[in-house]
């Protein structure tokens, strides 16, 4: 019963994903004292590129027609992979952690062979950029997972993890905030948002996760639209899940899921106010630092005797 | 597999075995967003930019069938292998020592993973892209545009090669890679014909060898200097290591 109502709300971060980003672009319109648009704008946006018509560049393959499909295709399935309020239905791909990060790498690596499908020199530069920032994030996601492993007894199962980090007792451990740290740095990068890249600015020499998306039109752009909502979901989630206070009772646990949700998308309009999108030479070692956190939190758990 | 395999390297409880697994973590993953950049690098450059007319014109457009197969062997290898990855693990499982066994099938349910999909995964990949490219409506409703690359016309030298696709990279990597560019000038009868600008990557141990090949060389600088040829400073050299030796003799039998 508990699995079937963590499959419902799964379901339902498929719809609400695109409300998490407009929620973030309220906010942060408010912060900087405009009034912004609405929290539902991304919808209207959606349903617009709905009704439009699709384009194709001269000359593209398939690839192109496929890359967004595939990488919609591939965020979803990490949705499904991620259990949310630490319960999920079993859909038969499993709740393993790096099958969601390689989902992940599958929707990126789409995008890339896109870009070099259209042939845009933006494209292929937002591309370039966003494969060579995930050579940084990859190691830096996988030691967060092994820091929140240490408290699973060494599981990566996703909903196993998500139980474990209830109580009190994993706070009680410098390894638990280093991690919280490390994830916070590696998933800004990962979405795509500021300081790591700018999401609302569409000026070319500076676009990231951005640029791949401009040849793009109708319901290609609408599935590439709600794939980077849903990304940003879905690492919402993940720290939800494995880095914030979660109860057992599965009806607090939504509520507290929702309420850390709330925080989060308000934490990050903050961040977003607060920081300049930074050069992207310097990414890695924004990146990096995350790493550092991770063997800092590791030796942390050695030294404290590897409870 | 060898991902989960590593990350439990990383929760060993002895200190030098977790940070070796953690570091061996990183590494791996660090080299998977290597294999994803190299992969999607030589895609691009052999079959996806190799189709522009402008390629074309430049009569580097077509690449032998080999690379292409080669190219397509390694992704289908890429996709094939982790499918199939229920049913080949028991068979290796089977070949190490000692009565250990896994079972296989479908899918992976090896102890501390959340289930690994091998053959689910591609088919539901498969299936729900197939039925959103199904919703996006077929290729007969899209416009067809040129590229956008701001007006210009398309030309070889706009044209993205694999150096400019991971120059982010080696921008980032700059500092460690250290790069040494040159400046060739090609002179003529009547003045400079052409400028050659040529920049290449010293590995790093040869940049350690060199600093050590350096240092020898001049030391034998040094030594040929002494080394005049005068038959008078070789005696007296043998003359002072006789007496150094002596020395060593006498403070030897002294302690």
């Amino acid at each position: 019963m508990s699995a079937a109502i963590g499959g419902l709300a799964q379901v339902a971060g498929l719809a609400l994903a695109p409300a998490a980003g407009g929620l973030v672009q309220t906010l942060k319109a408010r912060l900087q004292g405009r009034r912004g648009p609405s929290p539902l704008q991304p919808y209207r946006e959606l349903r617009r590129l709905w009704r439009k018509s699709l384009v194709q560049p001269r000359g593209t393959t398939v690839l192109y027609a496929l890359a967004p499909a595939l990488a919609a295709v591939a965020v979803a399935l990490a949705l499904a992979v991620v259990p949310v309020g630490g319960r999920a239905l079993d859909w038969g791909l499993g709740h393993d952690a790096l099958v969601a990060v390689s989902l992940l790498v599958l929707g990126r690596i789409a995008l890339a062979l896109a870009a070099w499908d259209g042939g845009s020199g933006f494209a292929l530069m937002g591309a370039a950029r966003d494969l060579a920032f995930s050579i940084f994030v990859e190691p830096v996601l996988l030691l967060t997972l092994l820091l929140a492993a240490l408290t699973a007894g060494g599981r990566t199962d996703l909903v196993a993890l998500s139980q474990a980090a209830t109580g009190a007792a994993p706070w009680s451990h410098p390894a638990h905030w280093c991690a919280a740290a490390a994830f916070a740095l590696a998933a800004l990068a990962e979405s795509g948002r500021q300081p790591v890249d700018n999401p609302d600015t569409h000026l070319e020499l500076t676009m990231v996760h951005e640029g791949p998306l401009l040849e793009y039109a109708g319901r290609d752009l609408a599935y590439l639209q709600w794939a980077a909502a849903a990304r940003l979901w879905l690492l919402l989630m993940l720290a939800v899940d494995l880095f914030l206070p979660a109860v057992r009772p599965q009806g607090a646990a939504l509520a507290l899921a929702a309420a850390e949700t709330l925080a989060l998308c308000g934490a990050l309009a903050l961040c977003e106010t607060a920081l300049a999108k930074m050069r992207v030479l310097r990414v890695p070692i924004f990146v990096g630092t995350g790493g550092a956190l991770c063997l800092l939190g590791l030796a942390s758990w050695l030294i404290g005797g590897a409870r | 597999m060898a991902l989960q395999s590593l990350l439990h390297v990383g929760l060993d409880g002895r200190a030098g075995v977790a940070v070796a697994g953690a570091l061996a973590l990183a590494a791996l993953g660090l080299t998977a967003g290597l294999a994803a950049l190299c992969f999607t690098t030589l895609a691009g450059v052999v079959a996806l930019g190799a189709r522009r007319p402008a390629l074309r014109q430049r009569q580097i457009g077509e690449r032998p069938l080999a690379t292409r197969a080669v190219l397509a062997g390694a992704a289908a290898a890429t996709l094939l292998l982790p499918a199939a990855a229920g049913w080949l693990l028991p068979t290796l499982v089977a070949l190490a020592p000692g009565p250990v066994g896994a079972a296989g099938g479908a899918r992976l349910d090896l102890p501390g993973t959340g289930g690994l999909p091998a053959l689910a995964l591609p088919i539901a990949v498969a299936l729900a892209t197939a039925l959103l490219v199904r919703a996006r409506g077929g290729a007969g409703r899209a416009a067809v545009a040129p590229t956008w690359i701001c007006g210009q016309t398309e030309s070889p030298a706009l044209l993205w090669s694999a150096a400019a696709f991971t120059k982010p990279l080696r921008l980032v990597l700059e500092r460690m890679l250290r790069p040494v560019r040159e400046q060739r000038r090609v002179e003529g009868p009547a003045g400079t014909l052409r400028v050659d600008y040529v920049v290449h990557f010293p590995h790093p141990i040869e940049q350690l060898y060199a600093a050590a090949q350096r240092r020898a060389l001049a030391l034998a600088r040094r030594t040929r200097a002494l080394q005049s040829g005068s038959l008078s400073a070789y005696v007296l050299y043998l003359l002072a290591l006789v007496l150094a030796a002596l020395a060593i003799v006498r403070l030897g039998g002294g302690a």
